[in-house]
């Protein structure tokens, strides 16, 4: 049995390696973070660290973002296991395919 | 919020076939997701639309043909969303200028979590959509399935999968087809010659659902009223028949709510129907070796050394590839066309000022194309291209984005930069590789200080065989410290800030040579048709400022600066020929020397000590760009920011040239 902590991280803090379901966005990042596809409630897999502070190479889903460190840093993240599911995002409302209907 | 300009229906740039009154498709996706592919194999013509901030978008415009009827294509710039600002405005103005009457979505089959957001915005607007799947057989190495019945089924619209740079693919074919057709209906409905018989999007977006509808109540309120307010923009988007209602009120909603609710919906509905449309086979084996290549390359072992290799490769490539071709054509051209083009000229214009003018231009000016614009240019574009479909650039600038962060610019600055060492003009246009107009501004200043293969080839002329190859060594490394100290103050200088990096790290895929000849073609045809006539009518005035026997009064205009440099007068009349060619400054202070002194000048040793040729080789190399990188910045960046750089490596030049003078003892 794996202990799980449960107060949020930065994500240039989490090790390599180690996934994490991100919790808060800096607002100045929101716009760029969410046009990468990056959200409250996604899940990311460190996947390195570059040194001297370079960026922190992150895998969201299939694809492979690079953030800077200084984005990685006022990102927090919760860790979660290898296999954890997301966290459900805000909003989130699509339980079911739409019903559809024709209008005149 | 940018006020949609609805009324003003400009002609639209970059068009290359007519059929204003065709229904229009407007071509969407996501950057990198193989956009002007599909355009590409839908139309049979690489084109590319510009992604630079900062510049004039250019939306392509292509007729498609299918089941006997024809629509007009425009392909947008690449966008994550629609309110993106990849050219510099929201893309919902860009989208809905062009009146599309359907929509083509390009989306990565294997990323549908992150590519169905902008499907689900594009059809939140009301119109005809069809989804291009592209990049299937990737998804299936991946593991990833794509049911595209269910994900018909879920966005109501039709999915068609493709493999776009496949030539024997159909499926490019196949959404052409659907959305032609549908485009059609649409048009004969907006012109009521058929039904309204659209299709209602169902609810998806829960609570937001009641907003959006009560927004869509107010914005028709608002059409109604006339009323001028922070909704006309969108209220106009009703009243012009561009979208519907609730499209324009999700427009709305998502330019002006900060915690962006929409945009979290949309994402959270795209993660629900991916899982179900396409889900993972998490049981494939080992990761494709594209992909361990892409996280091999991103490490700092081994890929910063794979960095210098390619980085040296493509410079090998611009100066060997680009010198070969060069001698080959400017061989050519003086055999076979400058005696015809002499023989005409002198023949045709009696006048001996016109005529030399008119060889200058034709004559020199052509050769000058040759010399540089197909050898260097091209083989650059070649290169860029390959580079750019190999999708090994962004590893590049992951890995270098420290180093660079410095000068106040991203990793991926070093691709230009780098090149500019081959020529300058190209890496201007390589700038538009960079995110911002900052950005691109303090690349292009590093650029015009970067001296190129002409210059580089005048340092080390005018340096080795008088002051020897270690002092011509030595000049190159002044050049790049004042070069990197200058790009420091010029970080400083220049408002604003570099964004931090957030960049997607594109997969690593084999480049299709004919898609990448087409791309380099297509640029290079841009660069041909801006840059030709500047260097004739360039050539010219300047053949014609030395048949009216101005330059040598233009040598005494100079001796101020002549004295501060310690060099004689007429080395500072040729420094300013460098600014059609940099390699004229050597011929031409070579020849200058001859006419003034005799033949026993053509050795410069004779005529300068080595301290001064190696005061005139440097500020050379800094000294105002030429000609043609002129052009190419003035079409980049504007008039007034090209003039601000070129007075700044001006002003750096005869700086740096002073000081080092002092420090030679030759002033």
């Amino acid at each position: 049995v794996r202990s799980v902590p449960l107060a949020p991280l930065r994500l240039s803090a989490l090790e390599t390696g180690a996934a994490g379901v991100v919790v808060a966005i800096h607002d100045e990042d929101r716009v760029a973070l969410a046009d990468a596809g990056l959200r409250e409630g996604s899940r990311v897999t460190v996947e390195r660290r570059l040194p001297a502070g370079g960026p922190v190479l992150v895998e969201l889903g299939a694809v492979r973002i690079a953030l800077a460190r200084v984005v990685a840093g006022r990102t927090l993240v919760v860790p979660v296991g290898p296999d954890a599911a997301g966290a459900p995002a805000p909003s989130a409302a699509a339980e079911s395919p739409p019903i559809v209907r024709k209008v005149p | 919020v940018i006020p949609f300009a609805h009324r003003h229906r400009h002609r639209p740039t970059g068009t290359r076939d007519r059929g204003t009154d065709l229904p229009v498709i407007a071509l969407v996706g996501r950057p990198n997701v193989g956009k002007s592919t599909v355009l590409a194999r839908a139309t049979g013509r690489f084109a590319e639309t510009m992604n630079a901030p900062g510049s004039t978008v250019i939306a392509e415009h292509r007729l498609v043909h299918a089941n006997g009827r024809t629509a007009r294509l425009v392909d947008l710039p690449g966008t994550p969303s629609l309110h993106g600002s990849p050219a510099g405005e929201p893309f919902w103005g860009t989208l809905l200028r062009e009146r599309p009457d359907a929509i083509l979505v390009v989306v990565d089959a294997g990323d549908l979590v992150r590519h169905l957001p902008l499907v689900l915005a594009a059809r939140d607007l009301g119109l005809p959509v069809v989804v291009a799947a592209n990049l299937a057989d990737e998804a299936r190495r991946h593991g990833v399935h794509l049911d595209t019945g269910r994900l018909s089924q879920l966005l109501v619209a039709p999915v068609v999968e493709t493999v776009a740079r496949d030539p024997d693919d159909s499926g490019v074919r196949a959404a052409i087809a659907l959305v032609v057709d549908l485009a059609h209906r649409r048009r004969a409905v907006r012109e009521g010659t058929a039904p309204p018989t659209a299709t209602a999007p169902a609810s998806i977006y829960g609570t937001l659902e009641l907003e959006i509808a009560r927004t869509a109540d107010r914005l028709r309120t608002e059409r109604s009223l006339g009323a001028a307010s922070v909704d006309a923009p969108y209220a106009a988007l009703i009243t012009d028949g561009l979208v519907s209602a609730r499209g324009a009120a999700t427009v709305a909603i998502g330019a002006t709510d900060r915690a962006d609710r929409l945009g979290i919906a949309r994402a959270a509905v795209a993660e629900r129907w991916a899982a179900l449309a396409a889900p993972r086979d998490r049981s494939v084996g080992p990761r494709p070796l594209a992909d361990r290549l892409a996280r091999l390359a991103t490490a700092p072992l081994p890929g910063l050394p794979v960095f210098a290799l390619v980085t040296a490769g493509s410079l090998l490539a611009m100066i060997v590839v680009g010198g070969a071709l060069s001698a080959v054509l400017t061989d050519a051209w003086t055999r076979f066309a400058s005696p015809v083009i002499g023989a005409a000229v002198t023949a045709l214009v009696p006048n001996a000022a016109i005529a030399e003018g008119l060889l200058w231009g034709l004559d020199g000016g052509l050769l000058a194309m040759l010399a540089v614009g197909i050898p260097y240019v091209l083989t650059f574009y070649l290169v860029l291209a390959a580079l750019e479909d190999s999708g090994y650039l962004t590893s590049a600038a992951v890995l270098t984005d420290r180093m660079f962060n410095a000068v106040g610019l991203p990793g991926r600055a070093a691709i230009p930069i780098l090149a500019a060492t081959g020529c300058n003009v190209p890496a201007i246009y390589g700038t538009r590789i960079l995110a911002t107009r900052r950005e691109r501004v303090l690349a292009s200043f590093l650029i015009a200080l970067t001296p190129c293969s002409a210059a580089s080839a005048v340092v080390i002329a005018a340096i080795a065989p008088a002051a020897g190859v270690g002092a011509a060594l030595g000049a190159f490394g002044l050049v790049a410290l004042v070069a990197i100290a200058a790009g420091v103050g010029a970080n400083r200088m220049v408002p604003g800030r570099q964004p931090p990096l957030v960049v997607e790290l594109a997969p690593l895929r084999l480049p299709v040579p004919r898609a990448v000849a087409a791309k380099a073609w297509a640029r290079f045809r841009t660069f041909a048709v801006m840059a030709a006539p500047v260097m004739v009518i360039g050539s010219m005035l300047l053949g014609w400022l030395w048949h009216l026997g101005l330059v040598r009064p233009a040598g005494a205009l100079l001796e101020p600066v002549a004295e501060l440099l310690g060099l004689p007068a007429l080395a500072v009349v040729a420094l300013g020929f460098g600014f059609l060619r940099k390699e004229l400054a050597l011929q031409l202070l070579v020849a200058l020397a001859v006419v003034e002194l005799g033949a026993g000048a053509a050795d410069l040793g004779s005529f300068m000590t080595p301290g001064q040729l190696v005061v005139f080789a440097v500020v050379t190399a800094f000294s105002i760009p030429c000609v043609a990188t002129i052009a190419a910045m003035a079409g980049e960046l504007g008039g007034r920011t090209t003039a601000l750089i070129a007075a700044g490596t001006i002003g750096i030049a005869v700086g740096v040239g002073a000081v080092l003078a002092r420090l030679l003892g030759i002033a």
